[in-house]
């Protein structure tokens, strides 16, 4: 080869790759302009997008379909795949994930960190919009209202008792919320640590009052308040607040989900290869603050299933519970079967950074109404609960 | 009849069971005896005291409720429609009916004032907080980081 033939190739190559590169940010654009810059390379090389089109295909009729959708969500650029797969991870479609974060890296082997750059940094032009335009709101207020613009405030004014129900009422609504506020300021983090605050914090958190039927495994030895305060005076040293902290607490703002998955072996015409099925399955609970909670056990996703966990959604399996001091938590409900009813024997625990977030099972079983046999489950599949904030339950 | 007198010296006439929404005004009338009496309000001004009375003319009928009978789970009920609306002011109004329901002991009063603004405060970051309410940080960085550092724990969502 001469080293003009050799010049040429290099050329061409070079230009190939450069389109490639452009390929892979934008595909729709770069198939409109890339023709005219460059109509030699086509034949030399295609695309990436283009091998992935080629298959083996033994039996068109089935596999057609599932080309195309290969062949559809390779064309998409790497970023939307990236975020596809984190999409299909969160709800536990793993080997779609897995197939998605391969395209994807494929595409862009710092996929991670670009997806990683632009979320952020979207996040964070999302809060500078944000406070632009509340600032613009608030001058708008101020000139109403104020128009000293460092007047002295008047919710600080406000006597000490009003902050501290007021200061109740955010925690009330969001604990998370009455910590930012409390971190604000002197006088607020002062009236914030009152025993007034934490007491009523924790009465409202850990519900102890008489229930119906037959599921309260303990009696109740005083009135509700009476009993948290001698729980409270034993086990946490008289410190609501310190109670607050470590005891463990059912949350109502949001699902506890099981994601359960398992293999199957599948059937297969020849003995090339072996499939294997990943099953997975949800199983959803939701609590309310009386005493009562739905359960849902499904193979749809949670996107799909959350917001119907409402407690007059007939399609759920209603049932009661209660938690112990110490985090265990038993529940009672029913099945698909009214002739059964399901119990299920948890503990609450926390994981990673986060606290009382996750129930792990101890023991599933089923009582015969009938006959009064108790038959227990295999825990075999079954996956610990972990807690999901659903902004919505609010 | 009762004659409520404003700290600007404005004349409110209202029903007796009206009036006695305020148990400030109830022990008033009870110790004096007399229903035609005029009841001076000297710490709430004319434009506060005609909101005040605007809401306890509206709850006249409702049920009293005990100290004591309050659950504390029930302090996390919704405010009714009609008090979300009475308490579309702006903040200087608000913050005056509630200084003049925990004059007057007002307590439902009171307690809808707190929640609502308890919810003007619900998903608001910090910087937000800081302007709405004119709140100013008076911690030292060492103090701030000391705080936070203190409150991790409730920072998990």
């Amino acid at each position: 080869m001469s080293s003009a033939d050799l010049e040429q190739f290099r050329q061409r190559w070079l230009n190939d790759l450069t389109r490639t590169d452009r390929d892979l940010s934008d595909p729709d654009e770069s198939s409109q302009s890339t023709p005219s810059d460059t109509p030699a390379a086509d034949t030399y090389f295609r695309p990436a997008k283009e091998i992935d089109r080629v298959y083996v295909v033994t039996d068109p009729e089935t596999k057609l379909s599932t080309i195309r959708s290969v062949a559809k969500s390779s064309n998409k650029p790497a970023i939307q795949l990236y975020e596809e797969a984190i999409a299909k991870e969160k709800v536990g479609q793993l080997s779609e994930a897995v197939r998605l974060y391969r395209l994807a890296h494929k595409k862009n082997p710092n996929i991670d960190t670009v997806y990683k750059e632009l979320h952020f940094s979207k996040k964070r032009n999302q809060v500078a919009e944000n406070n632009a335009q509340d600032i613009e709101k608030g001058l708008s207020d101020l000139c109403l209202s104020d128009p000293q613009a460092d007047a002295p405030s008047l919710f600080l004014n406000l006597p000490d008792e009003i902050i501290e129900s007021i200061l109740l009422h955010t925690a009330l609504n969001d604990i998370h919320d009455f910590i930012a506020l409390i971190n604000l300021n002197k006088k607020l983090n002062r009236l914030g640590q009152s025993a007034y605050v934490w007491k009523n914090i924790c009465l409202a958190t850990y519900l102890h009052e008489t229930f119906e039927d037959h599921i309260p495994p303990r009696e109740l030895i005083a009135p509700y308040t009476e009993q948290e305060r001698l729980v409270c005076a034993t086990s946490f040293n008289s410190d609501w607040k310190l109670m607050y902290r470590k005891r463990p607490f059912i949350r109502f703002n949001g699902v506890y989900i099981s994601t359960c998955t398992y293999q199957r072996p599948g059937l297969s015409e020849d003995t090339w290869n072996a499939p294997y099925h990943i099953v997975t399955y949800y199983r959803y609970l939701r609590f309310f603050p009386n005493r009562s909670c739905v359960s849902f056990l499904s193979t749809h996703e949670p996107s799909e299933i959350v917001p119907k966990l409402s407690k007059d959604n007939e399609e759920l399996y209603r049932g009661r519970w209660t938690m112990s001091e110490n985090g265990r938590l038993h529940i009672e409900t029913e099945g698909t079967v009214s002739r059964y009813i399901f119990y299920m024997d948890l503990t609450m625990k926390s994981y990673g950074t986060r606290r009382h977030n996750r129930l792990t099972w101890n023991a599933f079983w089923s009582v015969n109404r009938l006959t009064d046999n108790r038959a227990e489950f295999s825990l075999r599949h079954d996956k610990p609960f972990m807690f999901s904030r659903v902004l919505s339950y609010d | 009849m009762v004659k409520l007198i404003s700290s600007d010296g404005e004349q409110f006439e209202v029903e007796r069971n009206v009036a006695e929404q305020s148990i400030l005004i109830k022990n008033v009338i009870a110790d004096i005896g007399d229903d035609t009496t005029e009841v001076p309000v000297p710490n709430v001004a004319s434009s506060v005291l005609k909101k005040v009375l605007e809401w306890c003319e509206y709850h006249k009928d409702d049920p009293v409720v005990a100290e004591d009978e309050i659950n504390p789970r029930s302090r996390n009920i919704e405010i009714g429609e009609w008090d979300t609306k009475f308490m579309q002011v702006d903040q200087e109004m608000l913050f005056e009916i509630i200084l003049a329901a925990n004059y007057l002991d007002i307590r439902n009063l009171l307690e809808i004032g707190c929640k609502t603004v308890a919810g003007m405060i619900k998903r608001k970051s910090p910087e937000e907080l800081r302007r709405i309410f004119n709140i100013p940080n008076d911690f030292t960085p060492e103090e701030e980081a000391q705080i936070r550092r203190e409150n991790e724990w409730a920072e998990d969502r």
